[in-house]
């Protein structure tokens, strides 16, 4: 009797052992994956518009698995062809699907989807995917994207940057050319928006999302702005609250509108979970 | 207390019988009964019905301007084109402005000072893929409405795709201060004809304007129930895209 206890006690102690090395490894990957993701960013905003093709490929060849991207996109983005490349090992299948991604990174999401997402997010197991994407017309470079996307802890939090010759029509007029809205930058250097993250699953929610658009003759100060997000967003295990947590440009956007709800972005997330 | 407790309490009281009643009344009706101030009562005659002429500073006490008598709001498409959402997902970017309907002729309503308190309201509902993320008018936080982040009030911005879903169908209706409204769509520009839609059976009180068929990039709309007889005009501030257009050739 008194052997049987001590084996049950010796299998609770073990499986607790397992499940805490298991958590452990599971948080020290995220950690690396996450700063992994953070220089592939930083590569990506170094990258000139006219830069040669090559160059940029072996960014993205440091980086592991890149693939051409869908041709609407390029074509949208008036490319020959554009090529991403997406850090998630915990991501969830949003701006690319799931048969353009790797198998390692199928396998580490369907075990955390099997997971109690409110006990996972609890223990700070967040979900995050870092996409780089990048234009290519006559060997070299038109456009240059980056995405975070990550679970915040009341809703999904996105950012993105574009880099490109000119910032898109439709753009400018969504965002600026609006009765209460005085943006203090030259419309065609630099630009944040904002959105609402669209046909994500139900299972995931939903989430908000900032973006800012940069041309070559953007201010040092307006780059930076652009290119900058919070990495502890998507290691720490409350989570960020609102977009402008993850994507301090965000703040800026918030500011120019005259209308309570814009000027609430930064301040009043929704709450999907 | 007892009943019978009762018995001391009501010692000496008066009895408060109809001829009591009559002679307290009739002094208070007097009172009462002279508006023009001659019984030391100032009268002050409001001057609308609503207990403050504008209300707080939300003009929350006065009739939303939608619902005004000799208004009549609709709705169009502003601007009509793809675009690329939150920097990795094609969609069709609809900005739906608000018009005024007089006379077969839609007027831009988008920018007055009139409509800084209109909220525009989208309901989705029996979507074809049920696992997909809806505009859901029952929680608070899946409610689509303007003004929003981005949209300032009079306008609405539908921003439609799949994403990396499979294609699916949705059902559209579109509110201004919690009535149903008009949407007006070119079939062909220069006309443009409104759709009311028809009530659902299913959720109660949904009553689709349009249906949206989305894709990966882009959603093509059906309207229901379009009212044909009543070609309208949009002089201004109207896309002239159709409604059931594909997505643009780059």
């Amino acid at each position: 009797m008194k052997k049987t206890a001590e084996r049950f006690g010796l299998a609770i102690a073990g499986t607790l052992v397992v499940a805490l090395s298991c958590y452990g490894l599971a948080r020290a990957y995220l950690y690396y994956e996450a700063a992994r993701a953070e220089h592939m960013m930083r590569e990506l905003g170094d990258v000139k518009i006219g830069d040669p093709e090559s160059q940029v490929l072996a960014i993205l060849q440091r980086y592991g698995n890149y693939r051409k991207a869908p041709e609407d996109l390029a074509k949208f983005d008036k490319a020959d062809y554009e090529y991403e490349a997406e850090i998630g090992p915990s991501g969830i299948y949003y701006f690319i699907d799931r048969g353009s991604t790797g198998m390692f990174c199928r396998m580490t999401r369907a075990v955390l989807s099997s997971l109690n997402p409110r006990l996972r997010r609890a223990i700070g197991l967040r979900r995050w995917s870092v996409d780089g994407r990048v234009g290519i017309k006559e060997n070299s470079v038109t456009i240059v994207r980056g995405m975070v996307l990550v679970e915040g802890s009341r809703e999904w939090l996105a950012g993105d940057w574009t880099l490109a010759k000119t910032i898109p029509r439709y753009a400018i007029d969504r965002f600026v050319t609006s009765p209460g809205v005085s943006w203090p930058h030259d419309v065609n250097h630099y630009l944040v928006g904002w959105s609402r993250l669209i046909a994500m699953e139900n299972q995931n929610g939903g989430g908000e999302g900032a973006s800012s658009w940069i041309t070559p003759s953007a201010t040092e100060d307006e780059k930076r702005s652009a290119l900058e997000f919070r990495w502890n967003c998507l290691t720490s295990r409350s989570g960020c609250r609102t977009v402008c947590d993850l994507f301090p440009a965000a703040v800026e956007y918030a500011s120019t509108g005259t209308w309570k709800e814009r000027r609430e972005a930064c301040t009043a997330p929704r709450s999907y979970y | 207390m007892r009943a019978d407790d009762t018995s001391g309490t009501l010692q000496g009281a008066v009895p408060y019988d109809l001829s009591t009643w009559v002679s307290a009344a009739s002094g208070v009706v007097n009172a009462i009964w002279s508006p023009n101030g001659s019984n030391g009562v100032p009268t002050i005659l409001a001057q609308s019905v609503y207990p403050i002429h504008h209300g707080n500073n939300h003009d929350q006490s006065t009739t939303p301007y939608c619902q005004r008598k000799n208004v009549n709001c609709a709705l169009a498409p502003h601007s009509d084109g793809q675009a690329l959402y939150g920097g990795g997902t094609l969609v069709r970017q609809v900005e739906y402005q608000l018009f005024s309907l007089q006379n077969g002729t839609l007027t831009p309503l988008y920018g007055t000072p009139q409509i800084q308190g209109v909220k525009i309201e989208e309901w989705e509902a029996n979507p074809s893929n049920p696992n997909v993320h809806i505009c859901s008018w029952q929680n608070q936080d899946t409610k689509c409405e303007s003004p929003n982040s981005v949209d300032p009030p009079g306008q609405y911005t539908d921003d439609m795709g799949a994403g990396v879903s499979s294609p699916y169908t949705v059902q559209q209706q579109f509110l201004v201060d919690r009535q149903g409204l008009q949407v007006f769509w070119p079939n062909p520009a220069p006309t443009w004809y409104g759709a009311w839609g028809t009530p659902s059976s299913t959720p109660p009180g949904f009553q689709p304007n349009q249906t949206a068929s989305t894709t990966n990039g882009w959603a093509t709309i059906s309207q229901i129930n379009v009212n044909v007889k009543a070609a309208t005009a949009c002089p201004s501030g109207c896309d002239t895209t159709p409604a059931q257009a594909g997505p643009p050739s780059q």
